[in-house]
């Protein structure tokens, strides 16, 4: 209880803050500076993150496609190349 | 020279001016970004954006309040707004702790400063912990009156209300703190 009094009135006495040369040359600084929207706040980067991760997951996808493309087309040459080997050598035969 | 004029200087962007309103208003602006807060790195942050916003916004300033009422409303706001957003920081800094990504969720709220705090830590919690569950016009009211050299009209102006009603969101403030603190 006594603890809670000395919270009360440390707020109540709480010694005012006098603006520093540093606060001011701060602010005129931040003056100077072409005025711009804030810094993104964290549902920007929620949504960021999330585009991010579809984006690799787009990515992840293409390539996965690609690959298995490629293994078609491989596996079609192959298949070619043996066909086409068996067909000289029972054409040979005869 | 008027107020009338000393805003029409202003509205024309002259820098010297707007010195004056600075070298006017900072104390205040600053003190109630400070009580609100109660940081004093924090308290100069918000402080410069309140006056960058009122930079920025004075050819919208109309002159229905004095223009120092209508700086302090400016503070007041900015403070809530700060306020609002360290909660929310809060509250995803400890969903990431609990799942287990909190570097990931302090990126997210952008928590580059964790131990932010009064000298009094444990004070410092219980008492802004006791302030947040007052209602906003509650914490409003109280945090003014507590900024020094406010009079309740003055308060009043502020909140666009009546003395009478700040007055009685005073009372009702205080007995709400005083039963928070217990």
């Amino acid at each position: 209880m006594k603890k809670d009094k000395n919270i009360l009135e440390q707020f109540e006495n709480l010694t005012p803050l006098e603006p520093s040369a540093e606060w001011d040359k701060g602010l005129w600084e931040k003056l100077d500076r072409p005025y711009t929207k804030q810094d993104s706040g964290p549902f920007t980067r929620i949504v960021l993150l999330g585009l991010l991760f579809l984006l690799s997951l787009n990515v992840y996808y293409i390539c996965g496609d690609l690959l298995s493309d490629k293994k078609t087309q491989t596996s079609s040459k192959l298949k070619t190349i043996a066909s086409e080997y068996l067909i000289s050598t029972n054409s040979s035969n005869y | 020279m008027t107020e009338q004029d000393f805003l029409i200087q202003l509205k024309t962007g002259d820098k010297a001016a707007f010195a004056r309103l600075v070298a006017l208003n900072r104390s205040r602006v600053l003190n109630i970004c400070y009580r609100f807060l109660l940081n004093k790195e924090d308290a100069e942050d918000i402080a410069q954006e309140v006056f960058i916003t009122v930079y920025h916004s004075l050819k919208n300033f109309r002159g229905d309040s004095q223009l120092s009422t209508w700086i302090y409303r400016i503070a007041t706001t900015k403070s809530l707004d700060e306020l609002k957003k360290q909660k929310r920081k809060k509250r995803i800094s400890s969903l990431g702790k609990t799942l287990g990504i909190e570097e990931v969720s302090n990126w997210i709220v952008g928590n580059d400063r964790p131990d932010k705090t009064l000298e009094d830590q444990e004070g410092y919690a219980l008492l802004m912990k006791a302030l947040d569950q007052l209602p906003e016009n509650q914490r409003v009211a109280l945090t003014l009156s507590k900024v020094e050299g406010y009079t309740v009209s003055e308060v009043a102006a502020i909140m666009q209300t009546t003395e009478s009603a700040v007055e009685s969101l005073l009372s009702r403030a205080k007995i709400n703190l005083r039963t928070n603190l217990t």
